[in-house]
């Protein structure tokens, strides 16, 4: 007898409504001309757009995605090295790398920003650049998500099997490392690199803190148009989620075309 | 000299001394079965073969050459896991072909050398698929096909039967078996089942805590355990204690208990008169178990429980509370070291 399955689509279907909800009402009301008590006032596309011609929009956007790029593969090299190390030489000392990675979960960003500005601007390092704080910091307020990611996914394929089974096969570890366990992390690497660009991609705090007005990203476009009306920011809001979206959608598509 | 020696094997893990003193020789072209229970030493050897593992004292010759510090890449040998250990971002093809390449042999050497042993596996149609797109029996299949693409001097087979169902397993068992002796490969094999290593070895090492038990032919470990250990786990032999047998019959032994196989003693409602070569008791059924072909009593001779096995009958079935008579033929009674 074929058992119903009511009670899992009732709780999918809520939990979806209840995700799409913020969604929708920002994309509704990126249409409207105003709001009355109850109803829109009128329909309008001129915040669209006024958005798709405004010069500081997509130069914003692509300033976001750089500054994301570089922390997230050095946090992903950084990690990636650690685990490989503890789980193939020393695997006591995983417990002491979890417990570094999750530092940054009880420091936020701003907390690290801070003092990292006041130690190092003006030095004649090169860390007093504020482009290099920025990705620093970033690397580092994103190690937890990267770290849990990989970690799970390191340990869902039973590494030590795998390079034991390629060296009996005549590979050196790290050889093995590269062409096997390496191309079976891809999707845990990916997931949790997406989380880290989502992380990176809508900070504000830092990014003020850090360069100001120098860098101009779309949070940092929101925080200076906030003088402007709602609508145009809720345009600016969909564009970002949308560009997440297809950028976590066109990673999806590239892993899985390599898998076959 | 034997093609594999292991000499005055030691192997240490801080304070636990796994194997103590593991001194075997195997024949190439034998298929042996190193059988035992968890922890006991059967898995570590192998590794310490494999060069996975390094022996704390001791020497390892294959072939004549001492290979106790080689690398597992030096000892050109094959290796199959438990837990199949393909690589999930290959294919099969890709699987099989991984040790050739490292090698670096000629692509077309490679393509026919992966085509035939996937022939020999049975598995030619899966050549293009993944691992996640097989069944376990399957996955096993191709983990043996690439170690004996490579042509190993010996075949390493750590329990790679233990995650596949029973059915499944049996013809695995028989398939493993056709392999090598169609290749002539040099095997061991690890198991704790006893029936399969009675099905596939020509010689059974039996294991318990870091030293080999008793080693022989499966049909000899069968029929004569020598110690209390290796009744116990090759079989449901009856494990007796001599001084509260002789309580009840007279026997002839001098070791502290003795093993008889249940289904060599013979059992019937009557005395069937006495006979020079067989121990004969009274006793009571107070437990009867059909098992198909056979039925398996248990009878209580004078406070000593034992069990016999029969062939069953139709109309040959004894109830419990049954009085009966136990024949036992002294040459099956085993004196236990």
């Amino acid at each position: 007898m074929k058992r119903k399955k009511t009670f899992p689509y009732v709780v999918l279907t809520l939990t979806s409504i209840f995700l799409l909800i913020p969604f929708i009402a920002t994309l509704v009301y990126s249409f409207t001309v105003g709001w009355t008590k109850l109803l829109p006032a009128g329909w309008t596309l001129k915040y669209w757009g006024q958005a798709f011609t405004e010069p500081n929009l997509w130069p914003a956007i692509l300033r976001g995605v750089l500054i994301s790029i570089p922390p997230i593969l050095i946090c992903n090299v950084v990690v990636i090295l650690a685990l490989y190390t503890s789980v193939v030489y020393y695997p006591k000392l995983e417990k002491y790398i979890q417990a570094i990675c999750m530092v940054p979960n009880s420091l936020k960003g701003v907390i690290i920003a801070i003092p990292v500005l006041a130690l190092y601007a003006g030095t004649p390092t090169i860390f007093s650049n504020r482009m290099v704080m920025l990705v620093c910091i970033y690397s580092i307020s994103i190690l937890p998500f990267v770290y849990q990611g990989i970690r799970n996914n390191l340990h869902g394929i039973n590494v030590t099997q795998l390079l034991e089974a390629a060296e009996i096969l005549g590979a050196g570890k790290l050889y093995a490392f590269v062409r096997i366990v390496l191309p079976s992390m891809l999707s845990g690497i990916l997931v949790s690199s997406l989380l880290a660009l989502s992380t990176v991609f809508g900070d504000f705090a830092i990014i003020k803190i850090i360069a100001g007005n120098k860098f101009e990203t779309v949070q940092m476009l929101l925080y200076n148009s906030r003088v402007i009306v709602l609508q145009y920011q809720c345009v600016i809001v969909i564009i970002m989620f949308t560009a997440t979206l297809v950028i976590s959608q066109a990673v999806f598509k590239f892993q899985n075309k390599k898998r076959g | 000299m034997s093609y594999i020696e292991f000499k005055n094997i030691h192997k240490r893990f801080g304070d636990a001394h796994v194997l103590k003193g593991i001194n075997l020789n195997i024949e190439q072209g034998e298929f042996v079965t190193l059988l035992g229970p968890s922890g006991c030493g059967k898995s570590t050897l192998l590794r310490c073969f494999s060069g996975l593992e390094t022996v704390s004292e001791g020497e390892i010759y294959l072939d004549g050459v001492n290979i106790t510090n080689f690398t597992p890449k030096q000892r050109k040998i094959g290796m199959v896991f438990q837990q199949y250990s393909l690589f999930p971002n290959m294919t099969v093809r890709q699987n099989v072909a991984f040790g050739l390449q490292i090698q670096k042999k000629e692509k077309s050497l490679i393509e026919e050398k992966v085509k035939e042993v996937l022939d020999i596996v049975g598995l030619s149609e899966k050549i293009d698929q993944y691992p996640r797109q097989l069944s376990g029996g399957q996955q096993q299949r191709v983990a043996l096909a690439r170690a004996i693409v490579m042509e190993p001097k010996v075949l390493l087979l750590d329990e790679p039967l233990s995650a596949i169902d029973a059915l499944l397993r049996r013809n695995l068992q028989i398939e493993i078996r056709r392999i090598q002796q169609k290749l002539k490969i040099t095997a061991i094999f690890v198991t704790h089942d006893q029936e399969e290593a009675m099905v596939m070895s020509d010689t059974i090492h039996l294991f318990n805590v870091g030293q080999i038990e008793q080693s022989g032919s499966p049909e000899e470990i069968y029929a004569y355990p020598k110690t209390k250990f290796a009744a116990n786990f090759i079989g449901h032999y009856n494990i007796l204690d001599t001084a509260a047998m002789k309580k009840v019959v007279t026997v002839d032994t001098g070791s502290e208990f003795v093993a008889i196989r249940p289904e060599a003693i013979r059992i019937s409602p009557d005395d069937g008169g006495s006979g020079g070569q067989d121990v004969r008791m009274k006793g009571k059924i107070t437990g009867a178990m059909s098992r198909g072909t056979t039925v398996a009593y248990t009878v209580n001779c004078g406070g000593l429980e034992v069990n016999a096995d029969v062939l069953f009958s139709p109309n040959g079935r004894m109830g419990i509370g049954e009085e009966v008579y136990l024949q036992i033929p002294k040459k099956d009674i085993l004196e236990l070291r």
